[in-house]
């Protein structure tokens, strides 16, 4: 029996793809060990990350044994400021793309299962979301409010995001939806809602999953902006953006001070996008890859 | 109408000028148009046609099924167990399908959800339906599984649509709609995409299943043998409309629609030697194209004016039989063509 008429793919199929796959393998586990680290931060450094060490004798401390980042202006230890502060930009960006799936699937599914004119009117809205450019929409939000909590920065981020996903979802069940067995799963009795969890979802879980990765890595960069320009995390909780931000003036004379924080976004984002393509792989090996 | 005998007892499915209609860019077509038909009680009646005649489309309507932009229409009339199916609301609705209506579908490749197990797919209908808890429902699929034929239930029940063959996968489609017992089976081509070793096996199952649980069943298909083996009544669609229906036995000793007869001759005998078999010329207009008289006229080698003219109604013509032809009404038109054909 060949499995060319088989469309999905079961989850264990995918994952032995993605264990096969070098490249999926090395980004989690770069992924995972950046994880570790930043919760694990505050049991490997001594110092904490607000501690102003010595003010007169530790500003701008080159990188050595004792402080591997180097410290900063206020001569703070680097290293567990970039910790703290991924702590951060990875809970954020976490959070924020948790908003966007919930939103964003539960708006495709709805859209896509939903009668024409409901149909047209959701993915109206979409379009109009998606017309406006996110950075945008974000400044705007966010200069309305000064000094933002962290968890409003996460919503404002998670309500812009969304419109991609909701549009892909959408996409999606309105393929499957008029598949034979989501009209024998109806002609059984399935309820409206049944229909969308139990028997379309699962088939967009996919697709949502690989641009769920890919936004991660968006929203960090995104959040790092953001943070950078001194309207998302604020000081003196600590952000890879914000972090960044503090080394600029010194960006000559203490590179350290940026480097860290550099360092670790530009790691943290390639792993996801890597880890992002490599799921794409998995779930459609017929695919040739991308180049 | 008014007789002496006692009133039949009132048929378990029955249909009145059922009629469903598609908005296109081209114009509002009407695919089934003015269906009636009845089904008693454990009775199978076969609903017969070619592709496209709207057979299909009438199963579909039966449970509601049709989407926009297709709508059935105002006039139509469904009642099922004395309950009407077009106006109940579609709680009730969804409580009729599946458990009281099932359905079995033409392609088992695609109408069993590729994301779940046999048995899932089954222990879903039965959690549909009832408050059973999942290992109640498990039990419940894996012993359906045992009860259509699978060898080591157990073991298939776990496994995923594309690791069945393709009988194997109809056998739990049919399963999924067995396992509420439902009063009425809707069998939409079960058996035509399978091997034939395999069809007759497929239809001693479903008419087993149904004889055991005195359940009626709607069979649709296009397979003249299929029909003699299962059914006890005929009905034979073409163009929207059933042209003629007849008890099986009667409709096959003397078919009196011409098109009845064109598919009858179309069919390979055992006994016989042909050379070829006989075809109807022409195919099924589309929906959209029918004529304003007989639809079938210009397939049809008794067709005369009137038949371009004037659409034929249903006539009746002996116990239990009714055909859609003006030769019901002209018969000296049947015997002098034939002897203008035989003289020619």
């Amino acid at each position: 029996m060949t499995t060319a008429m088989h469309s999905g793919s079961d989850w264990r199929t995918v994952l032995r793809r993605l264990r096969r796959d070098r490249r999926s393998v090395l980004a989690a586990a770069a992924l995972m060990g950046m994880i570790v680290l930043v919760l694990a931060g505050p049991l490997l450094i001594a110092y904490k990350p607000y501690e102003q060490l010595d003010i007169t004798n530790l500003v701008h401390a080159a990188p050595s044994a004792s402080h591997l980042l180097g410290t900063d202006a206020y001569s703070r230890d680097v290293l567990s400021r970039v910790l703290s502060g991924g702590r951060v930009s990875l809970a954020v960006a976490i959070s924020a793309v948790g908003i966007e799936v919930l939103v964003g699937v539960l708006w495709g599914l709805a859209a896509g299962l939903g009668a024409r004119w409901l149909d047209a009117i959701m993915m109206r809205c979409v379009d109009a979301g998606m017309s406006v450019p996110r950075v945008l929409l974000l400044l705007a939000l966010l200069a309305a409010v000064p000094q933002i909590p962290v968890w409003l920065l996460v919503l404002v981020l998670g309500i812009t995001g969304w419109f991609g996903i909701a549009r892909l979802v959408r996409g999606e069940v309105r393929a499957i939806r008029s598949g034979d067995f989501v009209l024998a799963a109806r002609a059984l009795g399935a309820s409206p809602p049944r229909l969308a969890l139990r028997h379309v979802l699962p088939h967009v879980l996919g697709p949502v999953l690989v641009s769920a990765t890919m936004a991660i890595g968006q929203v960090i960069v995104l959040e790092a902006g953001l943070s950078w320009l001194g309207i998302g995390v604020q000081a003196p909780q600590a952000s890879w953006g914000n972090i960044i931000k503090d080394g600029t003036e010194f960006i000559a004379s203490a590179p350290w001070v940026t480097l860290g924080p550099g360092l670790c976004l530009v790691l943290v984002v390639l792993a996801v996008s890597a880890l992002g393509d490599g799921l794409r792989d998995a779930l459609a090996p017929r695919q040739l890859p991308r180049t | 109408m008014t007789s002496d005998t006692p009133a039949p007892p009132p048929p378990l499915l029955s249909l009145r000028d059922v009629r469903v209609t598609f908005r296109t860019a081209d114009g509002t077509i009407t695919p089934v148009d003015g269906v009636s038909f009845d089904i008693g009680r454990g009775e199978t009646l076969a609903l017969v046609g070619e592709s496209g005649c709207g057979k299909s489309l009438t199963a579909l309507t039966i449970l509601r099924l049709i989407d926009a932009p297709g709508r059935i229409e105002a006039g139509s009339h469904i009642e099922f167990d004395g309950r009407d199916l077009l106006t109940m609301g579609d709680k009730e609705l969804r409580g009729v399908r599946g458990k009281q209506v099932a359905m079995i579908f033409q392609e088992p490749m695609t109408a069993l959800n590729p994301v779940y197990s046999a048995g899932e797919q089954i222990a879903e209908v039965v959690r549909t339906h009832s408050d059973c808890s999942r290992g109640e429902a498990w039990a419940k699929a894996v012993a359906m599984l045992g009860a259509v034929g699978i060898p080591s239930p157990e073991i298939r029940a776990k496994q995923y649509p594309h690791q069945l063959s393709g009988g194997m996968r109809q056998r739990v489609m049919i399963a999924m709609a067995l396992v509420m017992n439902p009063s009425l089976l809707i069998a939409d081509e079960p058996t035509t995409a399978l091997d034939v070793t395999i069809q007759a096996q497929l239809l001693d199952l479903l008419r087993d299943a149904q004889k055991a649980r005195g359940a009626s069943m709607l069979l649709i298909t296009h397979d003249l043998g299929v029909v003699a083996e299962s059914a006890q009544r005929v009905a034979v669609m073409y163009a929207g409309q059933i042209v003629e229906s007849a008890p099986v036995v009667e409709l096959f000793a003397s078919p009196q629609h011409p098109y009845t007869q064109g598919l009858m001759a179309a069919m390979p005998r055992a006994g016989t030697r042909r050379e070829r078999l006989t075809t109807i010329p022409g195919t099924v207009p589309p929906p959209g194209a029918w004529p304003t008289g007989c639809r079938f006229a210009d397939r049809c080698a008794f067709a005369w004016k009137r038949c371009t003219d004037e659409a034929p109604a249903m006539h009746h013509v002996g116990d239990g039989r009714w055909s859609r032809c003006h030769l019901a009404v002209e018969p000296e038109r049947r015997t002098r063509i034939a002897a203008a054909g035989a003289t020619a």
